[in-house]
């Protein structure tokens, strides 16, 4: 229920329980910060939201911070006050008195929240005429550039590495206007979050150093929305290209799944991009840079032979596995895993069908946390991070008995000394979560579970399993973890059906490794054979990586980057990476989300549904004109599988432009070569363009832009994005228990590094370390 | 004239141990007051002593204990701390204290730790009082070892543990959210009130930080009374205070004196006037967080009712005084220096306000002054006041610029023009 509160005069509606900054941004209002962050909360430290609040009709206000004052129904205060904003241009012009003049070098330039700020103040001339301070860089890896001098000590950074993500090797150093944020010493940093730095931080102090090594400004690049490929969480993110060259991902707000964060890997493993591993070209044999006739006339041959095999891909997106299938036909369309992965995903899938799932934002809301198997942080970075955040959550009981609101982060922290919600890890090795968990049990994980799901269920039982079922039950919305084979998913599924039937609304997260692993689970492929004669279409797919051991005679392989089974192939076929086509992933919460292309270079090669349409088509294997667009494409797949029909493919009324308002160079950056106006990439059947021009409907955000506000904060002025769509949003009513598998399930290959991110450079650099 | 704070006291002398401290009549209020009266008994006759805050707030002592909930309603663990980080410039007022009369100051804790409840207490103290340190350690051991502290204290049922814990050396530790901080082992930054630490202070339990000389006073009011307490002050006011003067005076030093006495009499009797050949001209009446009282003005009471009514506040209650000989704005910026450098770092208008006010009076001094810097050194006044600063210590600052901007104006504009410091 909204309350009302009066700001200059006008009536504005706003949520109860929030402080009167967040309310103020979210009812569009203007008012200038620094230290707070919406997932961060308030601390009071920079003074800069300053507003005068008023006590009864006759007093004649003061100044409160509004990020540390709760709003209240009838509150009356003011923003234009003269005083009050004397006081904010005050604040700024003393940050400033120690930040240099170094804008237009300066990266961050341009979509720098200080530039913002300083600007919505007002403040414009320099008074200060004394010698700035200065403090030594550091370096802190492959991943940020530290530029101290640029520091405004807003503190954002230390709470977001140390009190949001739990690190330890980064801190606050010394004390006064000497105040540093850094390392004990130079060294990478080691949290695997610290690619955030760069966008808690609200100036140039942390930098992208990939990024700031391909630097264009924020205006220069075009701005794509997109799917991290780095695993299956699928995070929300933009892609920034000019020129053709990938020049740096950002975090895109999702509500309910990401929020305002992203991992290393996704932020940093973009860099396979360019690297030399990608496969440019196609090739026959010894015979390289085939046309695309060529291409589709090559590939036509195999597909026409008899019980040709398609082998797909959790890496490859749904619409090209599915027109896999289709050529190939369901009997002869395989998943391309291990057995131990098949079975992983073949359960999962069953799982996810029956029981209600957790988005990542659910997980960051559980009241109880079982944790099972694989370490999130590995399989799952970002759901991790957010499985953290619940762990260390201050008990809501808790601060409402003591009258701290949940946004006043210190306060709250400090009230919740050693109180926790209850987290339970089971798992053979260590996870990152073991330090904010109750109880660590090292040990397999498939036994404890089913004897968890029995005292849900009321089995007596003496020992952790029945503290594990009371927390459970204890519980509001507890969530269970699990990763690994068919035995754990079945017993963690167990559990939350036993809660359910307890009228507890526990949710279950299952832990998968791609960021299609879901998408290809709805494809019924079959298992792989251990060889076979037959001529074998690959998608995508390294299957040596996986430790299959399956040599063909005959192999066609369709991929982006060079990998042992291109090498191995008869036919390799260069398809287009996430970035440089557009299709659909779905994500472990079973969440189906679109990714477009994102960078426009002289010769992309197409997406790899389109080559094996088109080849299906001159092997008469689907009739001309089949799957003639996306959407078409996609209504067959919803056809096909009907959980998918749901979701279209999100067409608004005409194309978002992708480059900035305020793009600079279009017909100069190429008049080294040619002084005539280029022709504008042509990228029909997508709800984003390619140019400036162009009107979206809203349903696409490719930037993350508002008058006045040029950096990321610009979230805080934007509406709401509309709902994903979720594949398993019903689970069935009054499922029974998954039987537990007694035979001995296949064995775990070694578990290596993501393979996309593993090619990029910054990702090596950091190995290296 | 009582002096009960000093009265164990002997000049050359080392304080009393445990036995002499006994002898004296010490302890005794610990005899007959635990398992004897009960805790919110203690609270209420040091409320009606009139005992205030001796750190420089003057806040009513009983009132902030009883503001404490209650152990029905909270229970758990509960803490009591002495603020012993005393590093305000010009104050020894603690100093004193503690390597003069130890005991005492265990037996206030004592008292006062029963009063609110708490099982444990620390003392934190500022790090170069090393000798109040190894003093107060043995203190703790001694009477540990007579049965004073520990569990069931003389069969009273009473447990008491006291820590005594060496700071690390921050002015800002002086803040009790920043003790707290500093006491948890994190940065020695505040924290933000609400909540009040009596509610949700170390480690989120409900604590109670009284100052030294405060605590001091405790084991007097609970012997002799709330009457006998009020009686010792002067026109109104309770209890002693132990005041101070440094400065070019004959008898620089701290002496325990009825709260409430006029300034003039402490400096011109207490401390035996100025020095031959220094003229007084102010003073900053309590550390370097109070404002300039003029010559003028001396006849001001020494209280904090007093002090607040001329728009100043009592501070520590240890004066400090300027003399004719002394440059104010060298005497100003040096006060700056001291508080640009010891500011924490948390807050920006004071992290990177005080250095800019701190270099501008610098070159004011130095001969380099600009005419708009008197402008910007009084909006730094402003921007620096309270509530719009983290925590006190800018505003605090802020007392001696603010009031001496008004009170030399004419010597910091002779500076500017003449572009130079007729003192040098």
């Amino acid at each position: 229920m909204a309350v009302n509160i009066v700001v200059d005069g006008q009536v504005v509606p706003v949520q109860p329980d929030t402080n009167l900054l967040e309310a103020l941004l979210t009812a569009g209002l203007d008012v200038p910060y620094f230290c707070w962050h919406k997932a961060l909360g308030s601390v009071g430290a920079c003074r800069q939201c300053a507003v005068k609040l008023y006590k009864g009709t006759e007093d004649n206000g003061h100044i409160v911070m509004a990020c540390m004052t709760p709003v209240a129904a009838g509150i009356r205060v003011t923003i234009a006050d003269g005083e009050a904003a004397a006081f904010r241009e005050a604040v700024v012009e003393a940050v400033l008195t120690n930040h240099p003049h170094d804008c237009p070098v300066c990266e961050v330039g341009g979509e720098c929240h200080l530039q913002d700020m300083t600007t919505l103040t007002g403040h414009t001339t320099r008074r200060d005429r004394f010698a700035k301070r200065t403090h030594l860089n550091q370096d802190l890896g492959p991943f940020i550039k530290h530029e101290m001098n640029r520091c405004i000590g807003c503190y954002r950074c230390v709470r977001f590495y140390r009190d949001y993500a739990g690190g330890h090797d980064f801190g606050t150093f010394g004390a006064n206007r000497n105040v540093y944020f850094g390392r004990a010493e130079n060294g990478a940093l080691e949290s695997e979050f610290a690619g955030n730095l760069v966008e808690v931080c609200p100036t140039g102090v942390f930098v992208d150093k990939p990024f700031s090594a391909v630097f264009r400004r924020k205006w220069d690049m075009r701005a794509t929305p997109s799917i991290c490929p780095h695993c299956a969480v699928g995070c929300n993110v933009t892609v920034q290209e000019r020129g053709g060259k990938f020049r740096r991902v950002v975090n895109r707000y999702n509500e309910t799944l990401n929020g305002y964060f992203l991992c290393d890997r996704g932020r940093f493993g973009m860099g396979f991009l360019e690297s030399g591993q990608r496969l440019r070209t196609s090739r026959r044999g010894g015979r390289k840079n085939l046309t695309h006739g060529e291409v589709l006339d090559a590939l036509a041959a195999v597909l026409r032979a008899d019980g040709v095999i398609g082998i797909g891909s959790p890496r490859a997106s749904m619409e090209s596995n599915f027109v896999l299938r289709e050529l190939v036909g369901a009997e002869n369309f395989h998943a391309g895993l291990s057995d131990y992965e098949a079975a992983q995903l073949e359960a999962a899938i069953a799982v996810m069908k029956a029981v209600p799932l957790a988005t990542v934002q659910d997980a960051q809301a559980a009241d109880a946390i079982v944790l099972l198997g694989d370490d999130p942080l590995v399989v799952a970075p970002r759901l991790a991070l957010a499985l953290r955040q619940a762990a260390q959550r201050p008990p809501a009981a808790l601060l409402a008995a003591r009258g701290i609101p949940a946004w006043h982060d210190g306060a709250a922290r400090n009230a919740a000394t050693g109180q926790r919600i209850p987290v339970m890890i089971v798992s053979e090795t260590p996870t990152w979560l073991d330090d904010v968990a109750a109880v660590v049990l090292r040990e397999p994980p498939e036994e404890l579970a089913v004897a968890v799901s029995a005292c849900v269920a009321g089995a007596a039982h003496d020992g952790q399993a029945a503290a594990f079922a009371r927390d459970l039950l204890s519980g509001e919305r507890p969530v269970v973890v699990a990763g690994g084979g068919p035995a754990l998913l079945f017993a963690a599924a167990n559990i939350v059906l036993a809660l359910r039937r307890k009228g507890v609304a526990a949710r279950l997260v299952v832990l998968l490794p791609e960021a299609n692993s879901v998408g290809l689970g709805m494809m019924d492929a079959r298992r792989l054979p251990a060889m076979t004669d037959r001529p074998v279409v690959v998608l995508e797919n390294d299957l040596s990586r996986r430790g299959i051991a399956f040599a063909p005679a005959r192999m066609v392989v369709l991929d982006h980057i060079e990998t042992p089974t291109t090498e191995a192939a008869e036919l390799a076929l260069a398809i287009g990476s996430f970035a440089d086509c557009d299709g659909t992933f779905v994500n472990m919460e079973g969440r189906v989300q679109p990714f477009h292309k994102a960078i426009f270079g002289a010769d992309d090669p197409p997406p790899s549904w389109m080559v094996l349409r088109d080849a299906g088509i001159a092997a008469g294997r689907v009739p001309a004109g089949i799957w003639a667009t996306h959407a078409e494409l996609l209504d067959a797949v919803g056809k096909a599988i009907p959980a998918f029909a749901k979701y279209t493919w999100p067409l608004t009324h005409g194309q978002a432009p992708t480059l900035p308002h305020r793009f600079s160079g279009r017909t100069a950056m190429d008049a080294r070569f040619d002084v005539r106006e280029p022709a504008p990439p042509v990228h029909a059947e997508s709800p984003l363009g390619t140019t400036m021009e162009g009107w979206a409907a809203g349903e696409v955000a490719p930037l993350v832009w508002a008058p006045g506000w040029n950096s990321g904060q610009a979230i805080n002025k934007l509406p709401r994005a509309p709902a994903d769509v979720f594949l398993f949003e019903t689970p069935l009513q009054d499922a029974p228990n998954f039987p537990i598998p007694l035979q001995p399930q296949p064995p775990r290959p070694a578990v290596l590094p993501e393979e996309l991110s593993a090619l990029s450079p910054a990702m090596i650099a950091r190995r290296q370390i | 004239m009582e002096r009960p704070l000093t009265r164990n006291m002997r000049k050359g002398e080392a304080p009393l141990d445990f036995a002499g401290y006994l002898r004296a009549g010490g302890y005794a209020a610990v005899r007959d007051t635990l398992g004897r009266v009960a805790p919110a008994d203690v609270a209420r006759v040091v409320t009606e002593s009139g005992l205030g805050g001796c750190g420089g707030g003057g806040f009513p002592t009983g009132r902030k204990w009883q503001a404490m909930p209650s152990r029905a309603a909270r229970p758990g663990k509960r803490y009591f701390i002495v603020n012993a980080d005393e590093m305000e410039p010009g104050t020894f007022k603690d100093r004193l204290l503690m390597e003069g009369d130890p005991h005492q100051l265990i037996e206030g804790v004592i008292l006062s730790a029963y009063a609110i409840e708490a099982d444990t207490a620390y003392i934190f103290v500022r790090g170069e009082y090393s000798a109040a340190i190894n003093l107060l350690r043995k203190a703790v051991a001694d009477a540990q070892a007579a049965g004073m502290l520990g569990e069931n204290i003389l069969g009273s049922g009473v447990d008491l543990s006291i820590h005594v814990h060496a700071g690390a050396g921050r002015y800002i530790c002086g803040e009790e959210t920043a003790l707290l901080n500093s006491l948890e082992g994190r940065r020695a930054v505040p924290r933000a009130k609400p909540p009040l630490p009596m509610t949700s202070g170390l480690w989120g339990c409900p604590t109670i930080v009284n100052n030294v000389e405060t605590v001091c006073n405790i084991p007097h009011i609970i012997c002799h009374g709330a009457a006998w307490y009020r009686a010792l002050g002067r026109d109104g006011e309770a209890g002693t205070k132990i005041f101070g003067v440094s400065g070019r005076v004959k008898r620089p030093g701290a002496f325990e004196l009825p709260m409430g006495m006029p300034m003039r009499e402490l400096i011109e009797e207490h401390a035996g006037g100025m020095k031959d050949g220094f003229l007084l001209r102010a003073a900053l009446p309590g550390g370097a967080s109070t404002g300039f009282v003029m010559e003028a003005h001396i006849d001001v009471k020494m209280s904090f009712p007093a002090m607040a009514a001329m728009g100043n506040r009592l501070g520590t209650g240890t004066a400090i005084v300027l003399d004719d000989q002394t440059c104010p704005i060298g005497f100003i910026a040096n006060l700056q220096h001291f508080f640009a450098q010891e500011s924490c770092g948390w807050c920006a208008p004071c992290r990177d306000g005080l250095p800019w006010v701190e270099q501008t009076l610098k070159a004011i001094e130095a001969g380099h002054g600009e005419p708009n810097d008197l402008d910007l050194l009084s909006e730094m006044t402003n921007n620096l006041a309270p509530g719009r600063t983290f925590c006190a210590l800018a505003p605090g600052a802020m007392a001696s610029l603010q009031t001496g901007l008004a009170f030399f104006r004419d010597e910091f504009e002779r500076h500017i023009h003449s572009r130079r410091c007729s003192w040098q």
